[in-house]
């Protein structure tokens, strides 16, 4: 789970304290397990140290929570980098694909860019699963590859599924993502 | 359900129900209106006055004999209610129509929560709207057709009775009996009759399966020959030789064998004959399937394999038919010979009349049954084409070529009509020459009873006509249901 | 006289694309079902056409296969034009070159197995007894040879579907086109046709189009085409 370029797309919308950035991750994206703020600052001064972010305006007193941060050019490059490339496909990368479509709804100001996204994440699970039905069709493949291929195979299309759906409703969660 | 959702449950449905239902009142319109012509020949006033001595005929005012003679009368009555056979027959296999999807349809209906009660309504009330109209249709033909007939012509044209002496001819002759009526209540019955049969028949015809919310049938691959409509046959013809015995050498009571020696071999060659068509149909189909090198004749052997009592309503219909026919043209030849020894032309030969009013009469009638018939064979071809759909639009789409389809279809009406129309016409031809194949005269005279071929090969290729005109009729139905835009439905 | 068909045969070109749409539209009544598609499929290759149900994925084989004619645009097939060809022709073309596989198998319901599966092969005047034999070989190689004398109502879903795929096949077609062919299937039937078909198609470069709205079957394919509304969406590129 790629919390680090979640938070620059919170970031995307405005600086942000830290304490708030928790929030909204954790309101935003309720199936993950909620962030610690341990987690929530380690990723915040490394994403300062990279460069992605910086530190924009003091509280009143130190502390990463009270910290504004707000995103740079190069955090943006990053974070677009990041929209518009595919996951590889795994059996477990369903929460990103999530992450990633209410992220790319977030930045943009329209849907193209989460449309965009979800065609390209589709093209590369279809590669994969082309990949792995080969597999299970070659000679000299034991049952147990079969079975494992047919596990990955079960789940891809599983997102793929919910990925056509989401390509239905995206209008939809778009209006309700910017409230 | 309320009456309101009932009817239109009843009125919902496709092109191929408004068919059925139009050909279902089509055929009792037919039944209705035979049946008021019988109706009307038994009300007819008296023409004759019978005494012991002499028959007072003045009262003659028919063109044709068989109308003024009291005797014949009943005997034409009857004719005509057996012509109501045909077009009942019509009516029935015109229910068949369409009859899967329209089980579909009941099976929603019941599966929506109709209980099978309510859906025998539904059907119900179908066909008693369709035998309601229908009946209405024939008694205001009737009315029709009795106006317009009304036709009298002048006596002089007409020498129905020669060498009668105290005849008084009237001067204008009636063509029909347009001058009787049957009393008001035959009517009444009529029209309440035609519907309650009608939904009865429907509801017989109505299997358990469509009363099921679940519309499933299975194929049965292969039906076993039936081989007793030919039994029947065989016997009813050995019944002859036994009822000539029995009249020829006085056995036992005269009163009581000879009418049932012969009624029995009569209704055993009719319903020998008129179902004779599955088993040899079987036989026929089994035999070009064996030889069978066109797909299309492998097609058809199957197909009537499969399913040998298609359409075997109808065709029973036209073997009777023909049957009856080639029997009369057999009588007409043995009676013209018996004319030609009495040295009498024509006339009235041993109580037979032979002259041109009941000729007509009787090939009237002939051509109607066939005709008929050949409808009753139309719906049944129709109805199993409809019933085909998916296999023949699938086949159509891998590339067979409808011409293969429109020659399965007429093998196999031709499968079992061939035979059995050539056995009809036998046996039609063969039972009167049984008691004397030539008229022995007292003088020692020898008249040949000649076989009438060339009438019997007409009565042949009429009844041949009208299978393949059924046949030309059904491809409409064919190029329908091969449509190919309908695969994306399926 | 030789027919359009056997012109058509003789000027085939037997490399370059087997099956081409060029701008080709397809309308029932009011309602467009293809619109303006353009798709070349390659000699051999294994093309799925996907997309949701209602997108004009079957109209569009349809069309491919010369089941029915384009309303607008053309459909090549091996450099001649077959959309331009009559019903006849276009008959022939389906029996002898292509072969069609559809969900729901349709089979003759009269006929045995074997017989089904000999009939294309007598309808191109094939001897009985030669269709009758090569009927029996297909069976037993898809696997349902002991099936060969039962009629379609005494066999499973998965047996009748491979005894459709035998017909599709008897006649040793360029192209196969299959209708969501393990769309009536469970999963395991349904694997068993597919490895088949493309077993067959590896082995005998046989040009394969599969219409599916399932991706696991979309899968077994070389490429897959999507369909949307009619129109074909564009491939995006997948970037590392």
């Amino acid at each position: 789970m790629s919390t680090a370029h979640v938070l620059l797309g919170l970031l995307a919308r405005g600086s942000r304290h830290g304490y708030d950035l928790k929030r909204e991750h954790d309101a935003r994206l309720p199936r993950a397990r909620p962030l610690a703020f341990g987690q929530v600052y380690a990723t915040l001064g490394r994403l300062v140290r990279d460069g992605l972010i910086e530190e924009a305006g003091q509280g009143k007193e130190g502390g990463p929570e009270r910290t504004t941060f707000a995103l740079t050019d190069q955090g943006r490059t990053e974070l677009d980098a990041w929209l518009s490339r595919a996951e590889p496909p795994s059996p477990y990368v369903q929460s990103t694909l999530f992450a990633k479509v209410v992220v790319a709804l977030l930045v943009a100001d329209d849907v193209t860019t989460a449309r965009r996204y979800l065609s390209t994440q589709r093209t590369a699970h279809l590669a994969r699963m082309r990949d792995l039905t080969k597999t299970k069709t070659d000679a000299g493949v034991s049952v147990a590859d079969v079975v494992a291929a047919d596990f990955s195979l079960a789940h891809l299309d599983a997102d793929l599924r919910w990925m056509q759906t989401t390509l239905e409703r995206v209008g939809r969660l778009r209006a309700e993502v910017r409230r | 359900m309320s009456a309101g959702s009932l009817i239109r449950l009843a009125l919902a449905g496709t092109r191929t129900d408004r068919l059925r239902v139009a050909l279902t009142a089509f055929g009792t319109t037919l039944a209705v209106f035979v049946l008021l012509a019988a109706a009307t020949v038994w009300w007819i006033p008296p023409t004759e006055v019978i005494t012991e001595n002499t028959i007072d005929r003045s009262g003659w005012r028919y063109t044709s004999s068989l109308l003024n003679e009291t005797v014949t009368r009943p005997w034409l009555a009857a004719a005509l209610v057996v012509l109501t056979i045909p077009a009942l027959v019509l009516a029935a296999q015109s229910a068949r129509l369409g009859a899967p999807a329209r089980d579909r349809r009941l099976a929603a209906i019941r599966l929506a929560g109709a209980t099978p009660g309510q859906v025998r309504l539904v059907v119900a009330a179908e066909t008693a709207a369709a035998g309601l109209a229908g009946a209405i249709l024939g008694i205001v033909g009737y009315f029709v057709v009795r106006r317009v007939a009304h036709r009298p012509v002048l006596a002089d044209a007409y020498q129905v009775w020669r060498g009668e002496p105290g005849v008084v001819p009237r001067k204008l002759l009636l063509p029909l009996p347009t001058d009787a009526i049957p009393p008001s209540w035959v009517f009444v019955a009529a029209a309440a009759a035609a519907p309650v049969l009608a939904a009865l028949l429907s509801l017989v015809a109505l299997r358990r399966v469509s009363v099921s919310p679940l519309a499933v049938t299975r194929q049965v691959p292969h039906r076993r020959l039936r081989w007793w409509p030919l039994a029947a046959l065989g016997a009813g013809i050995l019944m002859v030789p036994v009822h000539l015995a029995a009249d020829q050498y006085n056995i036992g009571d005269q009163r009581v064998v000879l009418p049932v020696t012969a009624w029995t071999a009569i209704l055993l060659m009719a319903v020998g004959l008129a179902l004779s068509g599955a088993p040899l149909g079987q036989l026929a189909a089994r035999a070009t399937r064996r030889a069978a090198r066109r797909p299309a004749t492998l097609l058809a052997a199957q197909r009537v394999l499969a399913d040998p009592w298609s359409g075997a309503r109808s065709l029973a219909v036209i073997l009777v038919s023909t049957g009856i026919g080639a029997c009369a043209i057999t009588g007409l030849a043995i009676l013209r010979t018996q004319g030609a020894a009495a040295g009498v032309e024509g006339g009235t030969v041993a109580g037979w009349s032979t002259e041109s009013g009941t000729h007509k009469m009787g090939l009237a009638v002939l051509i109607a049954c066939l005709v008929t018939a050949g409808a009753g064979l139309l719906c049944a071809l129709v109805e199993g084409t409809l019933a085909r759909r998916p296999t023949l639009v699938t086949l159509v789409a891998a590339g067979t070529p409808r011409a293969t389809l429109a020659r399965v279809t007429a093998l196999q009406a031709l499968l079992p009509a061939a035979p059995a129309i050539g056995l009809a016409l036998v046996v039609g031809a063969a039972v009167p020459r049984l008691p004397a194949r030539e008229v022995r005269m007292y003088d020692g005279r020898v008249f040949a009873i000649p076989v009438p071929w060339p009438d019997l090969l007409v009565l042949g290729a009429g009844a041949f006509a009208v299978v393949l005109l059924a046949v030309a009729l059904s491809l409409p139905a064919l190029r329908a249901s091969t449509d190919l835009r309908e695969l994306r439905t399926e | 006289m030789t027919s359009p068909v056997v012109h058509l045969a003789n000027s085939l070109t037997p490399n370059g694309p087997a099956v081409e749409a060029r701008a080709v539209a397809k309308a029932y009544g009011p309602t467009p079902a293809v619109r303006d598609v353009s798709m070349t499929i390659a000699s051999g290759e294994i093309v799925a056409v996907t997309g949701i149900s209602g997108s004009g994925k079957s109209t569009l084989l349809h069309c491919l296969a010369g089941i029915l004619t384009p309303d607008a645009g053309e459909v090549v097939y091996r450099g001649h034009a077959i959309s331009a060809l009559g019903e006849r022709e276009r008959s022939r073309l389906r029996r002898t070159r292509f072969g069609v596989l559809f969900q729901f198998a349709r089979l003759v319901a009269e006929l045995s197995a074997a017989d089904n599966v000999a009939l294309p092969l007598l309808l191109n005047g094939e001897r009985r007894a030669v269709a009758t034999r090569r009927a029996h070989d297909w069976l037993d190689r898809l696997g349902v040879g002991g099936q060969a004398p039962s009629t379609p109502g005494e066999l499973s879903g998965g047996q009748l579907q491979r005894v459709a795929l035998a017909r599709a096949l008897v006649t040793e077609p360029d192209v196969l086109f299959a209708d969501e062919p393990t769309g009536a299937l469970d999963s395991l039937a349904g694997e068993q046709v597919l490895r088949t078909i493309v077993g067959l198609a590896r082995e005998r470069d046989m040009t394969v189009v599969l219409i599916t709205h399932d991706a696991t079957v979309a899968a077994y394919a070389d490429r897959d085409v999507v369909l949307h509304d009619g129109a074909v969406q564009p491939a995006a590129a997948v970037r590392p």
